[in-house]
């Protein structure tokens, strides 16, 4: 303790020196561009939320302080259906996405690594969607989904289904249809990031594990993936904010309210009506629910962003 | 188990045909896109679907400028996305320069603190962040859509990544030869980073270009400050019987072309990125 002060108390004493002011103000002028901005635009408005929530408000009025009012009324019918609806959507959306995205995006990326010719192009094709606005990705599945249309004829042609194709409108499958959409949507980044961790594995790990007779499944489950950690951590991470973040797809799909009966709501689609009211249906603001649910929101996903890197860090490893 | 020697024939042929298939589904609802908007009105509404159309027209591409303000959306994308980049870049370049090279005092704190906020989900700041605009009377207006994305933690941690690696050498040697600081950043560190720089315009013009729930909170109804993704989904909400497929497929088709030639000429740039920044490995 005496010693950190000591040290403490040196790096004061050298800030007095003339270059070090200069160092100083230097620095503090290229930081203050990024620093106003960021004080002004993410920190206001985040402490804002985050004390808003704590208060009654009537319209778009902040009134009196309720303590943890505005959360216990959250968890408290009528809401809590829809919050718990929206919290297991998000939970199935984000396995969906690893299974569907992640985890068929690293066996994609395994075949376009082992195959070697055109992984280039491949690897631009998947990643193609990625580019595509979440509004234009949902108006062309819902035209490819919708009756008579395109993958409706595809599957009667197969014989794989007769009659009219109505899948966005099954309270059971809507979701799962979402999901895939967004995985679709999502591909090239594993397969990108994969790829490019599979290349930094040195060559002679391969080759070591072919003269010990691994098939390349085998190679790819016990050998490269515990070296590809950091790219799944990379995955998990992002796959798990971006999930809990859910809202353009199933807003232009769906709805706001998630149709069919809030089988396709979402965490950010109740935040959204209940900030701004449903569209084209009977809906009321409250904002005192908006910003408990916005800062519950922030409160889970950082936790668990942190505890997911935490995880992963100590299941890295070190290549000899 | 016992395959001692690479993948035998058959095995190849069957790998080979398997992302041969991957790639066409992952590629097809974007050539559907594109064929539905060169077909005539009549061969969108017939069932089953026509796949290729019979005489390609540009008619839809015509007609859908009479339904949105095509070129005034695109125009409002352009600047959206344009200012922002660009305003991302700066404001990137010079605080990564500062944390990466500069020894301060809080310096580490300081870099916690704007890199904790990486991943706040945009939706959590939403309602005071609209507030906030419209407190500076910038609701309704480009400006309020541009203004508090000119900063972004993603792109400060990036090129602190990718400046650290710049040797000190160079910047010493640029500092002897008179160069001011800001001279240093942009005319020495920048060209030495460029990869890094192109991978973060890249994403940030995607990014905002698609972006959607932003700009509609802060334009609501605002017709001629809508951006091309608004527009689109305007269009989209009018009554479906009015309305042709190959219209909004002409609409949507338009929309891709900027960031889809971007992220052509850029995406080697992305790549190089995302392999030395950590991500993989």
């Amino acid at each position: 303790m005496a010693e950190a002060t000591r040290t403490g108390r040196a790096r004061t004493g050298r800030r007095f020196s003339a270059a070090a002011f200069a160092r100083h103000r230097r620095a503090f002028l290229f930081i203050l561009p990024a620093l106003t901005l960021y004080v002004v635009f993410i920190v206001y408005p985040l402490a804002l939320s985050l004390w808003g929530s704590l208060f009654r408000w009537r319209g778009l009025r902040q009134q009196g302080f309720i303590g943890l009012d505005n959360f216990v009324r959250l968890v408290e019918p009528p809401s809590r259906d829809l919050l718990f609806g929206a919290f297991g959507h998000n939970v199935i959306w984000f396995a969906g996405v690893m299974l569907l995205q992640n985890g068929l995006g690293l066996i994609f990326a395994y075949l376009l690594f082992r195959r070697g010719r055109g992984t280039a192009l491949l690897q631009s094709v998947f990643f193609f969607p990625a580019v595509l606005s979440p509004v234009i990705v949902g108006a062309l599945w819902k035209l490819l989904l919708s009756p008579e249309g395109a993958v409706e004829a595809m599957l009667s042609a197969l014989g794989l289904m007769e009659g009219r194709l109505t899948i966005l409108g099954n309270s059971t499958y809507a979701l799962y249809v979402l999901i895939a959409i967004d995985a679709w949507n999502w591909m090239g980044l594993p397969v990108l990031i994969f790829l490019a961790g599979l290349r930094q594995i040195h060559p002679s790990v391969f080759e070591a594990a072919r003269l010990d007779g691994a098939g390349p499944v085998r190679t790819l489950w016990s050998i490269a993936l515990p070296l590809l950690v950091p790219a799944v951590s990379s995955l998990t991470t992002l796959s798990f904010i971006n999930t809990f973040n859910q809202f353009d797809l199933v807003y232009v799909m769906q709805g706001v309210a998630g149709n069919p009966n809030y089988a396709t709501d979402t965490l950010v689609t109740y935040f959204y009506r209940l900030a701004f009211g449903a569209i084209g249906a009977v809906g009321i603001t409250d904002i005192g629910l908006a910003l408990a649910l916005g800062s519950a929101l922030f409160l889970l996903l950082t936790l668990v962003t942190i505890l997911l890197i935490r995880f992963f860090e100590r299941r890295t490893v070190q290549p000899a | 188990m016992s395959a001692r020697l690479p993948l035998p024939t058959p095995g190849r042929g069957l790998v080979y045909l398997a992302t041969i298939a991957i790639a066409v589904a992952a590629a097809f609802p974007l050539a559907w896109m594109i064929l539905s908007s060169l077909k005539t009105p009549a061969e969108t509404m017939q069932t089953p679907p026509v796949w290729l159309p019979a005489s390609p027209s540009l008619a839809a591409y015509e007609s859908v400028a009479d339904l949105i303000a095509v070129g005034r959306s695109f125009l409002n994308s352009a600047l959206i996305a344009g200012i922002t980049t660009a305003g991302i870049l700066v404001t990137s370049l010079m605080a990564g320069f500062a944390f990466a090279k500069y020894e301060f005092r809080g310096r580490n704190t300081l870099f916690a603190a704007m890199i904790a906020t990486m991943f706040l989900p945009p939706i959590v700041t939403l309602i005071p962040l609209y507030r906030l605009v419209g407190s500076i009377g910038l609701d309704g207006n480009l400006a309020g859509v541009i203004l508090p994305n000119l900063a972004n933690a993603f792109g400060i941690f990036l090129m602190r990544q990718f400046i650290a690696g710049v040797p000190n050498e160079l910047i010493e040697a640029a500092r002897l030869d008179g160069a001011s600081e800001m001279r240093i950043v942009f005319r020495i560190v920048a060209p030495a980073v460029t990869p890094a720089l192109a991978a973060l315009a890249l994403f940030a013009f995607v990014y905002h270009w698609n972006s959607y729930l932003w700009p509609l909170t802060v334009l609501q109804g605002r017709d001629e400050a809508y951006p091309i993704v608004l527009s689109l989904s305007r269009l989209l909400s009018y009554n479906r019987s009015a309305i042709n497929t190959n219209l909004v497929m002409a609409g949507a088709t338009l929309a891709v072309l900027p960031p889809l030639v971007l992220f052509v000429f850029l995406q080697r740039f992305f790549v190089k990125t995302i392999v030395s920044s950590g991500m993989t490995g």
